[in-house]
């Protein structure tokens, strides 16, 4: 087989267009990562329009501002540097120096300041070395603190090898130091206080300059400060003299106080503060505005979203096949009438117990108040109030009888009990003393005449004793129980059950009749304890207490009433003593026997004084 | 009933008990008090949020017109109390003297002017400092242009109104701020003095932290039917104010003691009391001597010194103030934070004022009482009768303020 024939030219071809596809090729790829490129660039730049101008912006004021400022700091420092450390004036610079406490003078030659330089340096090492001692607690003797004191009178600490160095240092500070205050103090002893004022006008002077060249206030010391303070208060004072109108602004003088983040500094200026108040009103009326609108807004959104919903629902209705809603009638906030008309009433009555108070508050004369215009010179009573003064002044035993007043019967009693004792301090019902009030006690019981009533069926005086010893026996055979209550009821209700009675019959009946009544005086009238003295500081009038329960009883009786047994002990007055009762249960038998004991011994008795009688006949 | 036996004008009180008036309501916000718009701007402007206890309950009875007595612990805003109601309650177009405040001390009252000129500071109210130690004819010449209220001490005042500087026809209010103090023996006849120049029923205010039985007593003089609220003892303290000791052997210890305590002191600001005006001026040198930085403030020091140092306290410009019970009561300096008392107070009251220079209206405070031995009894005393706690300092006081 013979070789294949290429012909040259299509060798040619073939490589033209190898390369017509590698050029392609390139240029496809040039393209793609063209393409790319544009892509992630914008993937990048997702940001909003002139952001970046913006930023620039920002920055650009921002730091322009600061830079600015430090830029200018800066030069007014060296400004005033230059002119301290330039001033020729020696007796200035002296001035200047305790001031700033910087050595200017030093600073103006070469030399001077390299060692100022080299002061700086070595402190801070010091400083440092300091701190490391403090740590570390080391060291070789030559490295040791040491205390000194300065020429200023401040205790400092340096190493030891230091020491003759500062030393030097010191003394010439002191000759600095020294020297400027001579002439202070011979002018000062001269006249002192007008010198005062002259160095503090030629202080102020100097100060204003200082304040052409912009003193910062780091610079200033703090006795300054609190000097250039006071003058501006004092300042701020004579400016308010003559204004008619004082604001905060005006009396703030600095105070470090914390306001609300309401708080806006109005200007001291009445004009201008007018005007700020003015836009801050239309501000406040442009908010209400504001406020006003959105929430119309959002009550009307709200209403359309309800009726949106209503429709909805309606569909969701007509699709089930239902009919549609009804519309409900709107909840009206309809709380029952009945406690509406008792709320209404109950302020009301407090409304008119307001008033009331009012009245009597308007009415009230303050003791203080006394004699001046339109004040009556006392104090002025209404009716009921001087009702009320009188009837207090009254002397009780004159008072109308309680009997007058069903409805104050027991309590009015308490009151009045309570009256009596306090009455001891307030001589309101008599005039003796604690003391006294007893015997007199004594005394009133016994021409009492209620006690009288209750004095024993006998008539001698004489058998008093022996009765009483008779009573003790009859009483001790008186169990007391529970009956004690219709017991005592009975003793108030009806006659008095007299015990003991002349006939055995007599005992019994009244017994019957107590039983028998027991039932029908159930209702509770309250137990009069006759057993047991209350503690009365007034007899009399613990005696009223004992009467008034009966007379208030009295027109209460509903039963019979039985003639007493007609003796002569009843109708009779008598002095002698009547026995007391002992309530309780009466046990027949008992007292049956009691009574014939007591029967027996009067019998006897009678008989020896009949026997006594015929011989006196 | 109350209006009744209150009518009995000359009733022995020493047995009553004096308790809180029953129907005291309670308004926990401002806005629900119904203020003036401008004065409710001043009062948030002026920093207060919601009102506190005393606020709450006294300012309405007041607003109202009633006569009340109000006690609340210190540094609660009871002078905001007195100043919200005396604002909400004058009549701006009128320019006269409607409202009288007195207090017992100069620095007091001029603090009340600036209190009610910043709580009306949207109104224009006009309020002057009538004070003692200023000049007479400048005072005559300020109530000249019509003061609507008028803050000041009993003695100018009487004096203004004796001059008719200061007219009272159109007097409606008289607050009596630390009314304990105003109406003890020494104020009690200048307070009535004045009284006597006002108008018959006008309303009265009596304010303070401290109100013993015979001062509430004698309240009945002057005033109809007042609304109490009141405070027990055992609730007087403050929580925030912590209360510590420091027993020292002899008195020239205190000093010793004060001098290391000296940079706790200046974290944020302190008052020192002593008892005499020249223990503070020997207090003051002493500790300047030692390179402290002290100022010092008393009665017998001229006005306008008083008035610089005042100012400079204010400022922030002096942080350590040595001074008397001229400044025990009601001076209110929001960075005060600590209280030192080099000598224990004379009496329980001065004891709960001057505590209560420090923690201001809910800010922490500490007091440092410095007792030699014979005075811990009193201590103990004070801490028992106001049922509080007195411990002995601890080492980390520093970090308590």
């Amino acid at each position: 087989m013979s070789s294949y024939e290429i012909s040259k030219s299509s060798l040619i071809s073939l490589k033209a267009e190898i390369l017509r596809k590698q050029e392609e090729l390139g240029k496809a790829k040039q393209a793609n990562s063209e393409k790319i490129k544009v892509i992630k660039k914008k993937a990048l730049e997702l940001k909003n329009k002139g952001v970046d101008d913006r930023k620039l912006n920002d920055l650009n004021e921002e730091e322009q501002d600061l830079l600015k400022l430090s830029r200018s700091k800066l030069e007014a420092k060296s400004k005033l540097y230059d002119k301290l450390s330039a001033n020729a004036n020696p007796e200035q610079n002296e001035e200047i120096n305790r001031k700033y406490l910087v050595r200017f003078d030093k600073k103006q030659g070469g030399s001077s300041f390299q060692s100022t330089n080299e002061e700086f340096p070595e402190e801070s090492e010091d400083e440092e070395k300091h701190n490391s001692d403090y740590y570390d607690d080391d060291v070789d003797p030559s490295n040791e603190w040491v205390e000194y004191t300065d020429c200023l009178g401040r205790s400092r600490k340096c190493l030891r090898k230091d020491l003759e160095n500062i030393k030097a240092k010191d003394a010439d500070l002191k000759l600095i130091i020294d020297k400027p205050q001579q002439p202070v103090v011979n002018t000062e002893e001269t006249n002192s206080d007008k010198d005062k004022e002259n160095e503090n006008n030629e202080k102020e002077k100097e100060e204003q300059v200082d304040a052409n060249i912009e003193v910062e206030p780091e610079m200033i010391s703090a006795d300054m400060e609190r000097e250039k303070l006071r003058r501006q208060w004092e300042q701020e004072e004579e400016e308010l003299r003559d204004k008619t109108n004082i604001h905060y602004q005006n009396v703030l003088f600095n105070e470090a106080r914390l306001h609300g983040t309401g708080y806006y500094a109005f200007s001291k200026d009445e004009e201008e503060r007018a005007k700020q108040q003015d836009a801050l009103r239309k501000l406040r009326a442009e908010t209400e505005q504001q406020q006003k609108k959105a929430q119309d807004l959002k009550a009307q959104r709200e209403k359309q979203m309800a009726a949106r919903m209503k429709a909805a629902r309606n569909r969701r209705r007509a699709r089930l096949g239902l009919p549609p809603e009804e519309d409900e009638p709107e909840p009206t906030p309809e709380s029952t009438p009945d406690t509406e008309e008792d709320k209404r009433k109950s302020e009301e009555k407090s409304k008119e117990g307001e008033k009331l108070l009012a009245e009597a508050r308007k009415r009230h004369v303050r003791p203080w108040d006394i004699g001046k215009e339109g004040v009556n010179e006392f104090y002025q009573m209404n009716q009921d109030e001087w009702n009320e003064k009188k009837r207090k002044e009254r002397h009780s035993e004159f008072a109308p009888p309680m009997t007058y007043n069903k409805s104050r019967e027991f309590s009015s009693m308490k009151k009045i009990e309570c009256d009596i004792d306090s009455s001891d301090k307030s001589l309101k019902f008599s005039s003796i003393t604690p003391r006294n009030a007893k015997n007199r006690h004594q005394k009133l019981k016994n021409i009492n005449p209620y006690k009288q009533s209750h004095k024993t069926t006998n008539s001698e005086a004489s058998d008093d004793e022996d009765n009483d010893e008779l009573l003790k026996d009859y009483m001790k055979s008186q169990p007391s129980g529970s009956n004690n209550k219709t017991y005592s009821t009975c003793q108030n209700t009806s006659y008095d059950p007299e015990y003991p009675t002349e006939q055995n019959d007599d005992v019994i009946f009244s017994h019957n009749k107590i039983s028998a009544s027991g039932s029908s005086a159930m209702n509770p009238t309250p137990i009069f304890n006759e057993v047991e003295e209350p503690d009365y500081n007034d007899a009399l009038l613990a005696d009223y207490h004992k009467i008034m329960p009966d007379n208030d009883e009295q027109p209460e009786r509903k039963r019979t009433e039985i003639a007493p047994p007609p003796t002569y002990d009843y109708y009779g007055a008598s002095d002698s003593k009547k026995p007391k009762y002992a309530s309780g249960k009466v046990n027949l038998a008992d007292s049956i026997e009691a009574g014939l004991k007591f029967l027996r011994k009067q019998a006897e008795r009678k008989s020896s004084r009949r026997a006594d009688d015929f011989e006196i006949m | 009933m109350a209006a009744k036996t209150q009518n009995a004008p000359f009733e022995d009180l020493s047995n009553v008990e004096f308790e809180t008036s029953e129907d005291v309501e309670v308004i926990d916000t401002f806005s629900s008090m119904h203020l003036k718009e401008e004065l409710t701007r001043g009062i948030y402007a002026y920093g207060f949020e919601k009102p506190s206890a005393i606020q709450q309950r006294a300012i309405k009875p007041i607003m109202k017109g009633r006569d009340v007595i109000a006690q609340a612990q210190s540094g609660t805003g009871k002078t905001a109390t007195f100043s919200i109601s005396i604002l909400q309650s004058i009549d701006l177009t009128m320019r006269e003297t409607q409202v009288l405040c007195l207090s017992p001390t100069r620095e007091l009252a001029v603090q009340i002017q600036k209190v009610i000129l910043a709580l009306g500071d949207f109104m224009n109210v006009q309020c002057h400092a009538c004070i003692g130690g200023t000049n007479l004819g400048e005072d005559i010449r300020k109530l000249d242009y019509g003061q609507h209220v008028v803050s000041g001490t009993p003695g100018r005042v009487y004096d203004m109104i004796r001059r008719r500087a200061l007219r009272t026809r159109g007097v409606k209010m008289l607050v009596l701020d630390e009314a304990d103090e105003m109406l003890n023996k020494g104020f009690k006849e200048q307070i009535y003095d004045v009284y006597r120049f006002l108008p018959p029923s006008t309303q009265v205010v009596l304010i303070s932290a401290t109100l013993p039985h015979e001062i509430l007593e004698i309240t009945s003089k002057f005033m109809t039917d007042p609304i109490r609220i009141l405070v027990k003892r055992d609730e007087l303290t403050l929580e925030g104010i912590k209360q510590f000791f420091v027993a020292v052997e002899r008195e020239e210890w205190k000093f010793d003691t004060l001098c290391d305590l000296y940079d706790t002191l200046t974290i944020t600001q302190a008052v020192i009391f002593c008892n005499t005006k020249r223990k503070v001026d020997w207090l003051t040198e002493k500790m300047r001597e030692n390179n402290f930085t002290v100022s010092a403030m008393h009665g017998d020091m001229p006005q306008k010194e008083r008035d610089n140092i005042m100012k400079e306290f204010r400022s922030g410009q002096s942080r350590v103030l040595i001074t008397t019970d001229v400044w025990a009561r009601g001076i209110d300096v929001q960075q005060v934070s600590l209280v030192i008392n080099y000598d224990l107070p004379n009496n329980r009251e001065l004891y709960i004022h001057r505590i209560g220079r420090s923690g201001r209206f809910g800010r922490k405070g500490v007091a440092i009482n410095f007792v030699k031995s014979d005075d811990i009894r009193i201590l103990r005393d004070i801490e028992q009768y106001y049922s509080t706690q007195i411990d002995e300092m601890p080492m980390n006081v520093a970090d308590l303020i």
